[in-house]
């Protein structure tokens, strides 16, 4: 009797999953047909009938370090067929939101993003700041003749903003995920480091949406979040590449329409909204297949929406010459992407590193993934 | 409990186990009965059954008793090809409306079976669940009561064909039968109108209807009879090839509130009762049962623990959601989560019988008559004098009908007990 394992079932917690979405969780009755019909689950130790049980139980810590629950792509496969409406497609999702709150460090930010009366601090932060910048950089005054936005705010004044931000998001993203990790090895009791081929294997497997393509009943998501995530990453490269033209070459914004990395931007705008347009016009239409929407989810869809959209708009202002709203525009751009970018791994953004990290922990850590 | 009999008969609707039953039973009591069954022939489900759990004794064997204790008592009266109109009236008095399908074939049959070699038309036999064909004249199985052929109307070229008319030596086919109405009177009745398998169709992703390797257990029992279509000979449908891999499919349909939502009580026993079946048929077959659980309550553990531990059979936890037709093999792949082993696996099968549950066959109410929201009669929701019995109630197993039907047939007599 040396493999003895004591359960201790946290029932707060099951109060907490079944407020944050997962309400039907105690509806399951194990019979396993949800695992029959997931074509995204892996063979060996599949998901995600055990995860209802271990929701049932209350045991958090199985399920908050766990990368199935990541691996899961919300297909809705399995409450498509679910014989009783358990739902477990919206019980894992429920359990990855309430993880952001769980894994992030500094615990504060994760818990402020999960409560909607936090929400005017969060975006206070970045307006504050950048109204400030704006002050000391120009008195707050619209400058005239043709509109340049780094007359508003110089670009050292927003790299010194933003450097520091992203950097933030990073030193805190490594630190949640690096949480993340050690409870997964701890639950699992493995302690390989993550193999070049298990990274190489999740990014193709990320690049090329090949979770999403398995899906069924979401089908048509595949296509949504392809547009959303080639746009975003466009829309990023092209910062970078700014950055680059300024402190390398000299060349300064704006850039003309015809410029390289100009039409990138351009691109990526008009995929990125493409993209969360038609996630969003899903949402709406189609709740039943793709899932109840959390406030974290809609959060960030439409945080994400706003800064392309005002992106958008703040580009078409500046070539009509209304300088009267294309820099109002401008800055609240600035604080939409200030969001997204400082706040990733606490939003529902940081599903892309939790998932990225999961995928790869489970590619090294098992043989049938 | 000296009661005078009742002045009307009592009315029993349904001609199965349960309806056979009370009507047995009541007329035993000393009451007049009329028993009135829509198809041609008594016996219902029950004699589309090769054995009964747990006994594995052939059904012919008690409803052979049954026909004769209605053959010779003069109180019970039966009506076959006909159902039931209207019930007005009330407790003692129930005026009933009985319509009679065209008798195209009378009481003078001997069941010769000349009318059927002669007849030029065949029709799905529906006896044995579509499986094989019969003449458009046909008896459905050579004990079927009454020993009278029957004429199925959609698919008989009626008089121009003629055929069955001309060689029958005893006058006992015309094609000119109309349908009439008969008018009743009825003391109480006896809502006996039994189950239907649920259609496996209706189960996304099951193969039902696509692969002829996916059959239902009801199918599976005319399969394993021997006046079934394959004489009792276990062989793969598709191409007869001896069946080495036995999957069944546990709950299909029930316990699924996107079907049937609940548990029908009797298909674990029946998927054991059939697993006896392979094991006698096909030794050295391997058998899977996929289960969400066992439930065989009550003495019939002992029928699970015997069937359980029988070499060649297999439990797994773990319903099937998927089976698709295996283009390499003309078999079934199976898929599944193996909950106990946390493994999801995939399996190669010759055969699958999906247990599909009971759906109550007079699911949309009868004669005005309602039913609760899954098409079962609730006593207490009926009218006094009107009384539901074994799986026009709730999902029973033949044992649990028969005593079923004997309290109903109680009432039925006696009235219900103050």
């Amino acid at each position: 009797m040396n493999n003895v394992e004591y359960l201790q079932p946290d029932l707060a917690f099951v109060a907490r999953l079944k407020q944050a979405g997962g309400e039907n969780v105690k509806k399951c009755f194990q019979c396993a047909t949800c695992v029959a019909v997931c074509d995204v689950t892996q063979s060996d130790k599949p998901f995600p009938r055990k995860e209802m049980i271990l929701a049932q139980w209350g045991l958090k810590d199985k399920l908050f370090y766990n990368p199935d629950v990541w691996l899961c792509h919300q297909c809705g496969d399995c409450t498509a067929h679910c014989p009783r409406g358990a739902k477990p497609s919206e019980v894992l999702a429920a359990v990855r939101d309430l993880s952001l709150a769980e894994h992030a460090v500094p615990r504060f930010l994760g818990k402020m993003h999960a409560s909607p009366a936090a929400l005017a601090a969060l975006f206070a932060l970045p307006a504050a700041i950048l109204l400030l910048a704006a002050m000391y950089a120009n008195g707050l005054t619209i400058p005239g003749g043709e509109i340049v936005y780094s007359h508003f705010f110089p670009l050292k004044v927003i790299d010194s903003i933003f450097i520091p931000g992203a950097l933030f998001a990073i030193i805190t993203s490594f630190l949640s995920l690096k949480k993340f990790w050690g409870g997964m090895q701890r639950n699992n009791r493995e302690k390989k480091a993550p193999d070049v081929a298990a990274v190489l294997g999740a990014v193709k497997d990320i690049l090329l949406h090949k979770k999403f393509a398995q899906c069924r009943t979401n089908k048509p998501r595949y296509t949504g979040h392809l547009l959303a995530f080639f746009g975003f990453l466009a829309l990023f490269a092209t910062t970078n590449l700014v950055m680059m033209y300024h402190y390398l070459l000299g060349r300064e914004t704006p850039l003309a329409l015809g410029d390289p990395v100009k039409l990138l931007g351009n691109a990526g705008a008009v995929t990125a909204f493409a993209g969360v347009s038609y996630i969003i016009a899903r949402r709406l239409a189609a709740p039943d297949e793709t899932g109840k929407a959390s406030y974290q989810d809609w959060t960030f869809i439409l945080t994400l929406y706003a800064a392309i959209i005002t992106g958008i708009l703040a580009e078409s202002a500046r070539l009509a010459g209304i300088p009267a709203a294309a820099y109002p525009i401008y800055f609240t751009h600035l604080v939409l992407v200030f969001f997204l970018i400082a706040y990733l791994p606490f939003s529902k953004f940081a599903h892309m590193p939790y998932r990225a990290a999961a995928m790869v922990y489970a590619r090294s850590n098992s043989k049938t993934n | 409990m000296a009661k005078p009999a009742p002045r009307y008969p009592v009315l029993v609707i349904g001609g199965g186990i349960a309806g056979i039953t009370a009507a047995v039973e009541a007329a035993e009591c000393g009451a007049k009965v009329i028993l009135v069954e829509k198809r041609a022939h008594l016996g219902g489900r029950v004699a589309r059954m090769h054995k009964y759990f747990p006994k594995l004794c052939a059904p012919y064997c008690g409803l052979e008793l049954n026909y004769r204790r209605i053959r010779e008592n003069p109180d019970i009266n039966v009506h076959t090809r006909a159902d039931v109109l209207e019930i007005a009236g009330q407790y003692g008095d129930f005026s009933v409306k009985v319509r009679l399908q065209p008798q195209m074939v009378n009481a003078n049959c001997t069941a010769c079976g000349k009318c059927a070699e002669v007849c030029p038309v065949e029709r799905q036999d529906h006896y044995n669940y579509g499986m094989g064909k019969t003449k458009a004249i046909y008896l459905p199985h050579p004990m079927a009561f009454p020993p009278r052929y029957n004429i199925s109307k959609k698919a008989c070229r009626g008089k121009e064909c003629n055929k069955c008319v001309e060689v029958c030596g005893y006058g006992a086919i015309n094609l000119d039968a109309r349908e009439t109405v008969m008018a009743l009177k009825a003391h109480s009745v006896v809502l006996a109108t039994g189950w239907e398998p649920y259609n496996g169709a209706k189960l996304q992703g099951l193969s039902f209807g696509v692969s002829p390797n996916v059959i239902s257990n009801v199918q599976m029992e005319r399969l394993a009879s021997p006046d079934g279509p394959t004489k009792g000979k276990l062989v793969r449908p598709s191409d007869g090839k001896e069946v080495r891999e036995v999957v069944f499919a546990q709950c299909a349909g029930s316990r699924d509130e996107n079907h049937l939502p609940y548990c029908s009580s009797v298909c674990c026993l029946a998927s054991l009762k059939q697993a006896a079946y392979v094991r006698e048929a096909a030794p050295d077959a391997n058998i899977y049962i996929y289960y969400i659980d066992i439930r065989t309550p009550g003495k019939y553990e002992r029928f699970y623990q015997k069937i359980a531990a029988e070499p060649k059979v297999t439990l797994i936890k773990g319903k099937i959601a998927k089976a698709e037709h295996d283009p390499e093999t003309g078999g079934v792949i199976i898929t599944a989560e193996d909950v106990m082993a946390g493994k999801k696996i995939t399996r190669k099968a010759d055969l699958v019988i999906l247990a599909t549950g009971m759906q109550p066959a007079a699911r949309n109410g009868l004669a005005g008559l309602k039913t609760d929201e899954n098409g079962f009669f609730v006593d207490a929701a009926l009218a006094r004098g009107i009384y539901a019995a074994g799986a026009a109630k709730l999902p029973h197993d033949v044992s649990a009908t028969i005593m079923d039907a004997t309290a109903a047939a109680l009432k039925a007599v006696y009235g219900r007990w103050p």
